[in-house]
This record gives structure tokens, sequence and C-alpha cells, in this order.
């Protein structure tokens, strides 16, 4: 079978990045897919939530040449921790498609790249190696704000026919429906991106219990509301 | 507390925002991507010669270069177009060369990724050569001062670049080739008018000095002794005629009157001077 690589990216921090990135990475892990998820931020939360070393080398070592062992979290899932090396001139001056180089022959049957906020160059390293982009975005202006620069700039990429994800969606982070402005952001969304598929995740304590224990969403509570919404979009990732 | 918006507005204002945030987005990218382009170090076998240079290397200087980047590292970067063709640091290229061949464990311990640290400008040294020659001088002005002949050879650069020596004001599409020049050695006009009139002025005297009649016989009476000296050398023949005869008897009068007006036009020409 291909090889799924999927970034998920927000540009906004907080947004829930690191979370559906890991907890699908769980999901999908649950299915019988090997999977691997490297981490684009300096601040290296994925191997931490996964219950693994975040000091560990990672995704730095990676780019820079080495060959990193990835660090195993349950069976099947794997990570390559981030950490503050990603700040580094050498990465920083790394050519865009550098890190889809470097994947190409990792024997894993998905890959997720944990983009991180902010750094443009690191995020658009996972952007231009993934095939699948998921774009987050919580209930509130500056979230959207920031998933709308993500789509520009993909679609940009797109219309250039440049290397990278080919597809995208949109993942609505801790959604409360009991709340107004969660009540309008899907609307919103359709409104200003009627092309673009949606997918709520809900607003679940799981998720953030299972980040702060430091165990995979699917060990912690496989029956919990966000794991059914992320199984929606694993859904998505694999028959379109 | 003020009334609160609907948030379907707020939601909307949000990706407009984005929309209008994207066009700077795209210039960040660009720019980023272009400093990328712009490498910071390059491996020594990547830095290219420039072919011609304004001035032989001083072998001195080289030696001098090396042990200072021995002892020092590379201080100043090398200058080097996109292609990494050699734009300035010709005596510190070659003193890592030589860095290189000579002390190897040296050259590793200053180099130890093998990076040389270059600063590229963002220009292709074959699609603009005239540039290529401003950084190339603007680097070594008010270093060491160019003697004469370099300025000749630097001129002659110049007018391979179409700058021709004009009187007045250039015309449209001119370039006037004294001003480029002393802007580009950091020395007055005038003199740089000054030392191309003298070298046009000695070319000529080049061309006198053999024509003068009084060399021009030195340098015949010269020839004429040294083949009389050789043909004096060689084995007697068995049968000679009798104008032969005569002739090798006048030989060693004849030589010594050759040698003498050698003599005598020599020191006359040394008086001369």
């Amino acid at each position: 079978m291909a090889q799924t690589r999927i970034a998920v990216a927000a540009r906004k921090g907080g947004v829930g990045k690191t979370s559906i990135a890991c907890g699908l990475s769980s999901v999908m892990a649950s299915q019988g897919k090997r999977v691997l998820v490297i981490d684009l931020d300096p601040q290296s939360n994925a191997a931490y939530v996964l219950g693994t070393n975040p000091t560990a080398p990672g995704t730095a070592d990676l780019l820079s040449g080495g060959s990193p062992r990835a660090l195993e979290a349950s069976p099947d899932l794997y990570v390559l921790p981030g950490g503050p090396d990603l700040a580094g001139h050498t990465i920083q001056s790394l050519d865009p498609e550098d890190l889809a180089d470097a994947v190409t022959s990792m024997d894993y049957d998905v890959l997720i790249f944990d983009c991180p906020p902010g750094v443009e160059y690191l995020e658009r390293l996972g952007l231009v190696a993934a095939d699948v982009a998921l774009i987050c975005t919580d209930a509130h202006p500056l979230a959207v704000m920031g998933a709308g620069r993500v789509i520009n700039e993909l679609k940009l990429r797109q219309q250039k026919g440049r290397r990278g994800a080919k597809r995208w969606a949109l993942a609505l982070s801790r959604i409360d429906l009991r709340r107004s402005m969660d009540q309008s952001l899907d609307q919103q969304l359709a409104t200003a991106y009627p092309t673009i598929d949606r997918f709520i995740v809900h607003q679940d304590s799981a998720v953030s219990w299972a980040g702060a224990e430091r165990v995979p969403l699917m060990k912690y509570d496989s029956n919990c509301k966000a794991a059914k919404d992320l199984k929606a979009i694993a859904n998505w990732v694999f028959n379109g | 507390m003020a009334r609160r918006r609907n948030s379907a507005d707020l939601f909307a204002e949000a990706t407009a925002t984005a929309d209008a945030i994207h066009e700077q987005d795209q210039a960040a990218a660009a720019k980023s991507e272009q400093e990328r382009s712009q490498k910071t170090k390059l491996p020594l076998s990547q830095i290219r010669a420039r072919e011609t240079d304004t001035r032989p290397l001083d072998p001195q200087h080289v030696t001098n270069l090396a042990e200072s980047i021995a002892a020092l590292g590379l201080i100043e970067p090398l200058v080097v177009d996109v292609k990494g063709v050699l734009l300035a640091g010709g005596h510190r290229l070659a003193a890592l060369h030589a860095l290189q061949e000579t002390n190897l464990e040296i050259y590793d311990q200053q180099f130890p990724d093998g990076q040389i640290q270059v600063h590229m400008l963002g220009f292709d040294a074959d699609q603009e050569p005239e540039r290529a020659l401003q950084v190339e001088l603007a680097e070594n002005e008010k270093r060491v001062n160019y003697t004469r002949d370099q300025i000749a050879r630097l001129a002659e650069r110049l007018r391979s670049l179409n700058y021709r020596e004009i009187r007045g004001r250039p015309k449209e599409g001119e370039k006037a080739l004294g001003p480029a020049l002393a802007v580009a050695i950091g020395v007055s006009a005038r003199y740089v008018r000054k030392v191309l009139s003298e070298q046009r002025q000695e070319g000529r005297d080049e061309k006198n000095r053999n024509s003068v009649p009084i060399i021009q016989k030195l340098r015949l009476l010269k020839k004429i002794e040294a083949a009389l000296n050789e043909l004096s050398e060689l084995p007697e023949s068995e049968q000679i005629g009798r104008s032969e005869r005569a002739l090798i008897k006048a030989l060693p009068e004849f030589l010594a009157n050759v040698k003498g007006s050698v003599k005598d036009i020599d020191s006359a020409v040394h008086q001369q001077k």
C-alpha cells in the first residue's frame, strides 16, 4: 500500500494541532496501520503527549541528514520528537522540499506531520511533504484567520503546480455546540470555503486528559467522543 | 458593555483578513526563498576561481594569509556570485588551497565541515561582467596601491567592456574610462589620465629606441662580433682559396676593430643616459 502523508497545520497556536495529530495517529494505529508522527514543533509536545522522551534526537536530526530512531509510543505508533534544534539556522536554510525527500523511503503506512504554530518555514516543510492536509481551527476569529492563511498557501502551491498537499479539509476543534460562536463557525466556514470538507472534533476532556497523562488517545479511552470524530477524519483521509 | 456583534460577522472579518494578509505571506516566503538560495557557506571545491585577475597574486601575501588562516580561520568571507564564482578574495582563496595542500590537519580543524564562509551576491558574473569587475575593484580599493602597469591593464579590461577615453561629457551610450577607473581604484581622474598618457608615451619611446641609428649600429656590430668568433673557432678546411686566405689574415685586426667600436658606442650610449 502506498504511504499516506498528512500535515496537520493551523498557523495559530493552541487550537488543537498536536491533540488532533496525536489523536489521529492513535486512531490509525489502532486500525492496524503503522504510523509515524513527525513533530515539526520546537516546543516538542507530540513526543510528550504520546508518552515518549521529547528531548531525544528527532526531526531536526532527520533534516540535518541523520537517521534518528523513531520512539515507540504503542504498538504500530511511533514518533520523531521536535525540539529547539528545529529553530536553528541550518534548518531555516533548507529547501522546502527537503523533508519530502527525507521521508520518501520511510517504512510506515502513515506519516503525520505535526506543524508548529507561527514558524512558517517549518510548517511549509510539512505542507510540502504531505499529500493530505488537515487545517485546524477552533471557534475564534483569530484561529479562523490562521486557517485562512494556510488554505491560501495551499491553494497557491496547487495553482503553481508545486509539490505539496493535493487535498485538504478543515478540522474544527474543541467544538461545544452550546456556545454561540461554535454554532456559527461551521456555517461561516461553509460560506467562506464552500469546496473544502469540514470535520467537527467535539470538545472532549478525554483528549486533554490523555495528553496530560501522556497516554495515546485510543489507549486512554477508545470510546470517547473525540475518537469517534477522529475516525471520521481517518476515513476521509483513506477513502476521500 | 458594548453590544455583542453577530458571530458570523466576526468570522467573516477574520477570513477577509486572512486573504488580505496572504500577499504579505507570499512576499515573506519569496524573500526567505531568495535568502535561502544565498548560501553563507560553500565547500572549497565549489568556489570557482574567476577567469581574469586584475593583478597577479603576490606569493608572499598568500603565504602570510595561509598562516593567518591556520591560526585564526577565515576572518573575512570570500565574495562569490550566485554560481560560486569568486568575485573578491583571490589571495584568500589561494591561501585556503595552499593550507589544504600543506597542512590538511589544521585545515580540517579550521573547517571541520569542509565549508568555507562566503558572502554570496545575488547576480551572475557571466551575465554582469561589469558588476563583477566593480566588486573585485571595490574590494581591493585602498588596500595595496595599484602600480602603473596594473592601472594600464585595468584600463585595457574596461576598454573591452566598452569604456572609451572621451574628451568632455560622454554622449548617450558612451562610458568614460578615466572617471570610471578613478572611482574604482580610489584615485583622482587626473592621476589616471596622467598614468595612461605616460603609458602611451612610453609605448612610443620603446619604438623610438630601436629606431635610434646608434643603437641599431651597436646591435649589428655585436652580431658581427659573435659571428666572427664563431667562424674563427671552426676547424680549418684543407683547401682554401686566395680570398679566404686573405680574409683569415685580416680577421684578428678586423675583430679587434669591431670590439673597439662596440666599446666606444657602448660608452657613448651610457653617457647619454
